[in-house]
């Protein structure tokens, strides 16, 4: 037979949803932290500033509300942080890789490998002082389609490249 | 065509460098003409370059400039690849294999007309721009773009005979014109006009700093007829400008099927022809908006690798006059489209109300409230916002149209027109399922589907058929053999 195009009853598909993600590393974490940090650091030096040189935040009230309110985007902001954090996990599938992030806006991203130009295992200041790497995994689609899983072992972010360049060139 | 004559490395024709020197002449002149005007209007003050100078560095460093891109420029055609060496100081140096080329354009500008020359270009994934373009004489240039073209397609060359699906007369020309996006050229005629302002300001000593502002209320003033005859003459302007424009762009338009893909001739002044192979074609989309539905003219898009980054003029867009040709092409990637689908999605009502309530209600009492408050009573205009809005959105949602059958994913989608999408399931890149708060708890949320050629998004469809989509997708990509390029 040349050409065969049988009905598939979609519900036997295996179903990425009920797939088991795992979790990504609790140090992925503490860079996120880290860089928080760093950048909240920053932005409240530049507001100290702004504060002192402009004359309409020398009273009490004016302060106050400037420094409540900063104190609130960051507690918001690291919040956020850490419910992304909780949100992020993957998944290594016979056929495909899975991403899941977000929790303002939850995303699960799913990529088969037959499909993946080629994956590389960087690492930062931070991640390198604490012992990890990511894993970025980049296929052809346009834009935001390459898939960036952080907060992995070195040597687990290796041999997950290994797979998916075998599993590519087997596919 | 023999490829021995190709192997060794060897320079473009020598007329080419005149073809660049021309280039380098009209980059430079676009880059500093502000800094030349000043000088030359300028020239009598002291302490300036003497305008005459201009007239002898310039041409001095266009003239280096173009010898040295002309001599270190080298290139090669193998059995295998395209290799392409240039620059003096930093050298660079380009291999193309032959089979990631996805196509291949010639492009010939009236300067490379005299010369009898063409502008080869090849187009490979991963890169937003052509990657490697060389000149050719125009015989030559066909020749290796064929040799190319074979190499490059994975179908066994079969009779090479071209057969003509559509050429547009000088009739579907005028149509065309009429019937294009006039204001887009309105706004394209606004941007022109104040750059060339901006740059002029700088030029001229006594340029009035409110010449705007003070047109702008001499206008208000004056009679309505002034006005409305004002609006009339714009109109008319904006129409005529589509209209060269289009003329411009599709004159000697032609497209015809070969044995490897689609070959698509245009241009009168700038001409140029593609050869699109089929299988390099990740989706079809084509849009027509009311005017033009009613005489059956559509705008059809063939989306090879790169997605929106791709520039314009790479871009294979071909205007289709009547539903005859539409199916002709539209054959070509799927053959057998059904009218009706079984399988079909729609918007689902909250996207049409939260966009208004976001991009609509939210922003314009942001900015009105306070505006209504400190400054006048015109900052009530700003209601518009939201009734915008929701005809934009509206006529969205109203329009989109999601169905599948177990082969192809068929959208229709547009707002003030109407737009086409056919997918094959085996060009899917990747798939994504987002979901933002509000979606998480009324199970709903957007499906993107990542190709090579663009993402395409389903907004706010139940969260049980983006996940039996994806899982759908996954399947059909991961079962088939099929290669994606």
């Amino acid at each position: 037979m040349l050409f065969s195009n049988p009905d598939i009853d979609i519900s036997t598909l295996p179903k990425a949803e009920d797939t088991k993600l795992v979790p990504v590393d609790e140090r992925y974490y503490t860079v996120v932290t880290y860089y928080q940090v760093l950048y909240w650091i920053i932005l409240f030096v530049a507001t100290l500033i702004v504060m002192i040189w402009n004359e309409e935040f020398h009273s009490w009230m004016m302060a106050g509300i400037t420094l409540l309110g900063f104190a609130v985007l960051c507690f918001l902001s690291f919040r956020f942080s850490f419910l992304n954090f909780k949100n992020t996990a993957y998944a290594i599938r016979e056929h495909d890789i899975l991403y899941q992030t977000g929790w303002l806006r939850k995303s699960l991203h799913v990529c088969p490998y037959n499909r993946i130009q080629h994956c590389s295992v960087d690492a930062g200041v931070f991640e390198r002082n604490l012992g990890i790497s990511k894993l970025k995994i980049y296929s052809a689609g346009a834009n935001d389609s390459d898939i960036v899983i952080p907060g992995l072992t070195p040597e687990y972010a290796n041999s997950m490249r290994e797979l998916i360049i075998r599993k590519n060139q087997q596919g | 065509m023999s490829v021995s004559n190709w192997g060794e490395y060897r320079r473009q024709p020598f007329l080419a460098a005149g073809q660049i020197l021309f280039k380098t002449f009209i980059q430079l002149l676009k880059a500093i003409w502000p800094i030349i005007l000043i000088t030359v209007v300028r020239a009598d003050s002291e302490n300036s370059m003497p305008g005459e100078l201009w007239f002898i560095l310039i041409p001095a460093f266009v003239l280096i400039k173009a010898l040295i891109d002309y001599f270190f420029f080298k290139f090669r055609i193998t059995d295998e690849e395209v290799q392409v060496k240039s620059g003096v100081f930093s050298r660079k140096q380009i291999t193309l294999p032959l089979h990631k080329i996805q196509t291949v354009h010639i492009n010939q500008t009236w300067i490379q007309k005299i010369f009898n020359l063409s502008e080869l270009a090849f187009d490979t994934p991963g890169s937003q721009k052509a990657e490697v373009t060389f000149q050719l004489d125009k015989q030559d240039a066909e020749e290796v773009m064929a040799f190319v073209l074979q190499k490059s397609s994975v179908s066994e060359s079969v009779e090479n005979t071209d057969d003509l699906i559509s050429e547009l007369s000088f009739k579907d020309l005028i149509k065309l014109g009429l019937t294009s996006n006039h204001f887009e050229t309105l706004l394209i005629l606004i941007g022109l006009f104040l750059s060339f302002l901006n740059n002029i300001k700088d030029i001229v000593a006594d340029y009035n700093e409110n010449l705007l502002e003070d047109s702008t209320n001499k206008i208000l003033e004056s009679s309505i007829l002034f006005i409305a005859m004002g609006i009339l003459a714009i109109f008319i302007l904006s129409v005529l400008v589509s209209l060269i424009r289009t003329t411009i762009t599709y004159i000697n338009f032609r497209i015809t099927k070969t044995a490897q893909g689609f070959n698509i001739n245009k241009g009168l002044i700038n001409s140029s022809q593609k050869l699109i192979p089929f299988e390099k074609v990740q989706f079809l989309s084509w849009k027509t908006n009311w005017l033009r539905k009613t005489i059956s003219m559509y705008l059809f898009e063939f989306h090879t690798i790169g997605g929106k980054e791709v520039k314009n003029n790479l871009k294979i867009k071909v205007p289709v006059t009547s539903e005859i040709i539409l199916q002709k092409l539209v054959k070509s990637y799927f053959p057998d489209i059904p009218e009706q689908f079984d399988s079909n999605l729609k918007v689902h009502p909250s996207y049409l109300y939260r966009n208004i309530l976001f991009f609509g209600i939210l922003p314009s009492l942001a900015l009105a409230i306070p505006l209504f408050l400190f400054a006048n009573e015109k900052a009530l205009l700003l209601i518009l916002i939201p009734l915008y809005v929701s005809l934009y959105f509206g006529l969205y949602s109203r329009k989109f149209f999601f169905s599948w059958t177990s082969n192809l994913i068929h959208i229709k989608t547009g707002v003030f027109g109407n737009r086409t999408v056919v997918l094959k399931w085996e060009k899917i890149q990747s798939v994504k399922i987002s979901q933002s708060l509000y979606q998480q708890r009324n199970s709903l949320a957007d499906l993107i589907i990542n190709t090579a050629g663009g993402t395409i998004t389903a907004p706010y469809i139940p969260l049980e058929a983006a996940r039996e989509l994806q899982n759908f997708a996954l399947y059909k990509v991961e079962s088939s053999g099929e290669c994606w390029q």
